[in-house]
């Protein structure tokens, strides 16, 4: 009687502490999905253009993300954007129906590598000192210097880094498409695996305006996605300069697992309509 | 008449009693560092919509009052926080112009870009204006929330601690400095310090004290 109340006891805990975990997870993800919510409808009543100050945060922002990153995606591209290029090729050919080539690069370079490679490159390289800088910020009590002289955290700290993401994200994703095409359709060509006009006339009857929309619709959101968890986390930070790691690590994770699972939907809701 | 006055409020576990301070006066409020991080956040937070009885803090003027956390506010109350003067990685001429290049108002822009110069050489910045201000000395943090007030020229002033910290040999320089800008400006001056012997070296009207069982 008494071993089976234990085992019975130990059996609520653990439902306990599940309940705990999953509240927990709702009640961060409805908080995230406010911040995110605030900082759209922010950007959306475009007041920020008429201060110099943000503007001047967001060319910042882009020079720092876009211009400075643009080498790292260049070099991405040239090496796997390539290289997925030449294995469509080599695929279709080698189950003889050329045909496979425009869609494959539709729904897999342009769908998918594209938009994912140049997330987590932007991830990896401008994420984690967005976590950081924000977090350094809080520490530094710059927040609060902010707040006296009556500048909005989410407008001037925030909202253009999100801006500045999205753009380049965007930017970023059409011009890794772009690059991987020419230059493994020209290596291709090369190889004598395919001729150049041939390539691009597979690569124009595959292309599809859905497939373009999902490229541009991916490759402007997941950014917006990451940066938005980023900031999320560095402003977590609160005075304690141990927590700056913890909260970049928190939000580069988080990041990740949130694009994973938004792809994963959006690939479920196409398949079921 | 122009005074900032605040209602008695709770801050953290002990009650801070009301007050108000007016254009030229000078007073002081005593509190722990903790409560004051906690009361100058209630004074900084956006406005929500509601009626005038439930604001705890606000600027009266003869037209009208507004409270705290509204941009009219952020125009006649500036603010020197304890060793918080400037962004890391803004230049120093960002620094002082940042609440002008936020709010979008262009006379008062305009008025402070033709102001800047003289602030600078007053302050002794010229020749570092566009450096970045990165990791600087609680004095300097001191000088450019001094330039900005000279910018901004505020009908009152909240001044956290500033005197505080400073280097032996820069505590008087600055002390100098901040009487001379507090004598042109004719400001209101709350000053919000940890203890009596704040070292501002300022007669007040009025010392307020929050009720606190432990020691300020």
């Amino acid at each position: 009687m008494e071993v089976s109340q234990k085992r019975f006891d130990a059996l609520h805990g653990r439902a306990d502490r599940v309940g705990e975990i999953s509240l927990r997870l709702v009640r961060g993800l409805y908080h995230f999905y406010l911040f995110m919510a605030s900082l759209l409808a922010l950007g959306l009543r475009f007041r920020w253009i008429s201060r110099p100050a943000v503007v001047n945060v967001l060319i910042r922002q882009i020079y720092f993300t876009g211009v400075k990153g643009l080498p790292w995606v260049l070099v991405i591209t040239l090496f796997a954007g390539v290289a997925a290029v030449y294995h469509i090729v080599h695929f279709a050919k080698s189950v003889g129906d050329i045909s496979l080539i425009g869609s494959l690069m539709n729904t897999l370079l342009m769908q998918e590598i594209a938009p994912l490679l140049v997330t987590v490159l932007m991830l990896t390289r401008s994420g984690v000192a967005v976590a950081t800088e924000i977090g350094n910020m809080h520490i530094r009590g710059e927040a609060m210097l902010l707040k006296s002289m009556g500048i909005d955290l989410d407008e001037y700290l925030y909202l253009p880094r999100m801006m500045a993401f999205t753009l380049c994200g965007l930017v970023m994703t059409i011009l890794f498409v772009g690059i991987a095409v020419w230059v493994g359709g020209l290596f291709v060509a090369l190889n004598h695996e395919l001729n150049f006009n041939q390539f691009l006339t597979e690569i124009r009857k595959g292309t599809t305006l859905d497939g373009v929309l999902m490229m541009v619709g991916k490759g402007a959101f997941y950014p917006v996605l990451c940066c938005a968890m980023l900031l999320f986390e560095g402003r977590k930070v609160g005075h304690d300069p141990n927590q700056v790691p913890v909260h970049a690590t928190y939000g580069v994770l988080d990041s990740l697992m949130m694009v994973a699972l938004v792809d994963v939907i959006v690939a479920v809701l196409r398949g079921l309509l | 008449m122009i005074r900032v006055c605040w209602r008695e409020m709770q801050v953290l576990k002990d009650m801070l009693p009301a007050g108000c301070i007016a254009k030229g006066e000078r007073k002081r409020l005593v509190m722990p560092r903790k409560h004051q991080y906690e009361w100058l956040e209630s004074l900084f937070i956006e406005p929500v919509k509601s009626g005038k009885d439930t604001w705890q803090l606000w600027l009266e003027t003869d037209v009208a009052s507004y409270q705290a956390g509204s941009s009219i506010f952020f125009q006649k109350v500036s603010s020197m926080l304890h060793h918080r003067g400037m962004m890391a990685n803004l230049s120093f001429r960002e620094n002082l112009m940042l609440p002008f290049l936020y709010q979008a108002n262009h006379d008062a822009l305009e008025q402070a870009e033709q102001d800047l110069p003289q602030v600078a050489e007053f302050l002794d910045i010229k020749d570092c204006l566009d450096d970045q201000a990165s990791i600087r000395s609680p004095y300097t943090h001191g000088l450019i929330s001094l330039g900005r007030c000279l910018l901004q020229k505020p009908d009152i002033i909240l001044v956290q601690d500033v005197h505080v910290g400073l280097a032996p040999h820069r505590m008087r320089q600055f002390h100098t400095l901040f009487c001379e800008v507090m004598e042109r400006l004719q400001a209101g001056i709350l000053y919000i310090s940890t203890s009596e012997h704040d070292g501002s070296g300022m007669n007040f009207e009025d010392s307020l004290e929050l009720n606190t069982g432990s020691a300020a």
